[in-house]
């Protein structure tokens, strides 16, 4: 059956005093699964001089692409953000920061599900320097409601949660772990069981999250919040602000408060979670059906935190992770407003695409670069002229580009390079006309720097191959020629020319095992394969085999210190200066 | 009867009987370790047997047999072939040329110490051992 549920969200001021900290509120909006979800913000300037409020919303678990207002408020005025972010498919966090004056804020929260209406408020209070938990320094609040765990740093945090009594004596316990940017909101019911909350005392420890102490989820708070809208008839649109900066593309979606669809036409009542409330009466006209046992959250899963869970029990329906689901359509919103912000800004927008393919060129050209002068330096892959020259074209157009891209970044126009201007005018005086030059010599360009970078890439890998090849080459030899020192030492005592043979033999053996990646392993498999057919055994001929050929002890003794494939040594590998050196020093000795 | 090597294949051997001259292979048994009298090979197209018998070495070529000592081996290459001839006491017992076996891959490599071309080309081999009284020596100590 498709369920669907309708969540707004909306914050209304209370006559209480003015504080200076952040309030930090989950948003849910959009639409994931079957649901919908709407926030709408409304913050009250009670003072009788204009506020200043900075809106940062970040979405869950993601440190990247805040989104950030700057809002005045004036004097008396109620500011109401409808649908906040309706635009933007979100779920996170908005820390609000205002001056002094603008005042706590409460949460009246709608959804519906088969004709059912859900509504139910939360207050948010603001957090303070010391509500933020340093390491190794456990946060203690005296609770009588629950704890909101803010993680404000941009790294999940592991909190544990303890509830104790006058006495210090533990009675409840509880863990949670917080995604960076989420609101975990700790119904003390929730901890505490069905135990009692009264007045205790919570232990959040941490690092990094901001403990705020005394939500209250009184719905009628929002019932208040509604009228106070009302009755103020607060000015409901502000317009939107440009980008505060190229990286940030999507903006705070703004619109008029809707408290009319919480009241019944007919009675003037408020619907709330699933019952009516008398805002006359300040009570419920029918019993709660689930009771706060639960908190007052009222989102039906999750345990009344949409913003932190991924709907574990499923009931979201199609049972996918509602945060990936949110985090898709944001990144699609993200999309939509930079091509929307493009249309209506196209000279800066051609600059940042300039600018954008500058970074381009630039990592191009920093790759082009350091591949160049490893070609450059390179020896043996292939002929020295060839990679001399192939490296210092490479490495030149590679600063060629860092140059032009460089400039281009800082002008925002494009800007040919230095070789391209020559093909340019080389292909002009030819008598091409300018659209062909152009074109011509943007190809050739790019051709050269493909040809170049892919030549000297290959230079580079292939003599680092090379360089492998030869030390291990060199080790095999010089292993294979210690070989010498064990039969010295097994002859001073008093080995059998038989035993130093055997020795020795095994010893080669398991050198040639050791520095099997000399041989390339599909020519090596067909040796094992060979070796087995012919001596029954797949490292080679083996000491009694040896000896069935009529070898003596001293010619095993000297084929075991003799270094083998000298004479199949790849041409690269052989001429390699390092080798020449070595098997040069190796003669000496 | 005298148990002989099968040249290039591990996992056969041959049991000569050096009366009747009797031939008669047989597969090596899984594990068996078998102490060999010697070796049993082509040479182009004939079949030659070296091997010891009653404390000498014996050369087996087309029906006959001859003592290894007093036999001379030559071996020449010319281009891609090589001519092979055995003689003994001044009579021609094998006079034949046939293609250098072509060894792929290479058998100077790191996996293979102690391998030589002898281990491929069986003509070589019996040259180099006939030619060589500290080889036959070893041959007779070695084999059974």
């Amino acid at each position: 059956m498709f369920q669907r549920f309708v969540i707004s969200i909306f914050f209304a001021v209370l006559a209480v005093p003015s504080f200076a900290g952040d309030v930090l509120v989950p948003v849910v909006t959009g639409t994931a699964g079957n649901r919908t979800f709407r926030t709408t913000i409304a913050v009250t300037n009670g003072t009788k001089t204009a506020a200043q409020c900075v809106f940062t919303y970040r979405s869950l678990g993601r440190a990247d692409h805040p989104l950030v207002s700057n809002e005045t408020i004036a004097a008396g005025q109620v500011r109401v953000y409808e649908d906040f972010l309706v635009e933007v498919d979100a779920a996170g966090t908005i820390r609000v920061g205002c001056t002094d004056g603008v005042e706590l804020v409460t949460r009246l929260q709608e959804s519906s599900d088969a004709g059912k209406t859900f509504r139910a408020g939360r207050l948010f209070r603001p957090f303070l320097a010391d509500h933020v938990i340093k390491e190794g320094a456990p946060h203690t609040t005296r609770a009588a409601t629950d704890v909101a765990i803010a993680e404000v740093a941009g790294k999940p945090v592991h909190v544990e949660v303890s509830a104790a009594n006058f006495g210090g004596v533990e009675y409840a316990h509880a863990a949670y772990d917080v995604p960076p940017y989420a609101l975990r909101i700790v119904s003390l019911a929730d901890v505490l069981q069905k135990l009692s909350a009264t007045d205790v005392t919570v232990t959040v420890s941490g690092k990094g999250a901001i403990v705020i102490g005394k939500e209250t989820r009184e719905p009628a708070l929002a019932n208040v919040a509604l009228h106070r809208t009302e009755a103020q008839k607060a000015p409901q649109v502000v317009a939107l602000s440009a980008p505060p900066s190229s990286s940030v593309i999507a903006m705070l979606g703004i619109s008029s408060f809707k408290a009319a669809p919480f009241v019944e036409p007919m009675t003037g009542d408020i619907y709330m979670r699933d019952r009516w409330y008398d805002p006359h009466t300040g009570t419920f006209l029918s019993p709660d059906p689930e009771g706060y046992a639960g908190g007052a959250n009222l989102y039906s899963y999750c345990h009344g935190d949409p913003v932190n869970c991924s709907d574990p029990t499923g009931r979201l329906g199609d049972g996918g992770d509602l945060r990936a689901d949110f985090r898709a359509k944001e990144n699609a919103e993200l999309q939509r407003r930079a091509a929307a912000w493009c249309r209506a800004n196209p000279v800066e927008c051609a600059k940042r695409e300039v600018r954008g393919g500058a970074i381009m060129r630039g990592i191009g050209g920093a790759g082009q670069t350091v591949a160049g002068v490893s070609a450059f330096s390179a020896t043996g892959p292939l002929p020295e002229p060839v990679t001399k020259t192939f490296g210092a074209i490479t490495a030149a157009r590679g600063i060629e580009n860092i140059g032009t891209a460089a400039i281009e970044f800082w002008t925002g126009e494009p800007r040919d390079t230095g070789t391209r201007r020559v093909m340019y005018l080389a292909l002009i005086k030819a008598g091409q006309s300018p659209a062909q030059a152009s074109r011509i010599s943007g190809w050739a360009e790019t051709g050269l720097d493909v040809a170049t970078s892919l030549g000297s890439g290959y230079i580079a890998a292939r003599a680092q191959q090379l360089n492998a090849l030869v030390e291990l080459r060199i080790a095999y030899e010089t292993d294979v020629r210690s070989l010498s020192t064990i039969q010295q030492q097994l002859a001073a005592a008093g080995r059998t020319e038989e035993e130093i043979a055997r020795a020795l033999s095994a010893q080669r053996r398991s050198i040639g095992i050791q520095y099997k990646d000399l041989t390339p392993a599909a020519e090596r498999e067909s040796i094992y394969a060979r070796n087995l057919t012919k001596y029954g055994d797949q490292y080679g001929p083996t000491v009694d085999y040896l000896r069935s050929q009529g070898k003596t002890w001293a010619q095993i003794i000297e084929s075991a210190q003799t270094p083998s494939g000298a004479d199949i040594l790849p041409p690269a590998v052989a001429s390699h200066p390092d080798y020449v050196r070595y098997t040069g020093s190796a003669k000496l000795q | 009867m005298i148990t002989l090597r099968v040249r290039g294949a591990f996992a056969q051997l041959a049991e000569f009987d050096p009366d009747s001259k009797r031939i008669d292979n047989r597969k090596r048994a899984p594990g068996e370790a078998v102490r060999t009298s010697g070796w049993i090979g082509r040479i182009g197209n004939d079949e030659v047997l070296f091997y010891k018998h009653g404390g000498a070495l014996y050369l087996f070529i087309r029906g006959r047999t001859f003592p290894a000592n007093g036999t001379q081996a030559h071996l020449t290459a010319q281009g891609k072939t090589r001519r092979f001839e055995l003689r003994h006491d001044g009579d021609s017992l094998l006079d034949l040329t046939y293609s250098t076996p072509t060894i792929s891959p290479p058998i100077n490599d790191v996996l293979s110490p102690g391998e030589s071309e002898e281990d491929y080309d069986y003509a070589l081999f019996l040259k180099n051992v006939l030619n060589d009284p500290a080889r036959m020596a070893v041959c007779l100590e070695a084999w059974a």
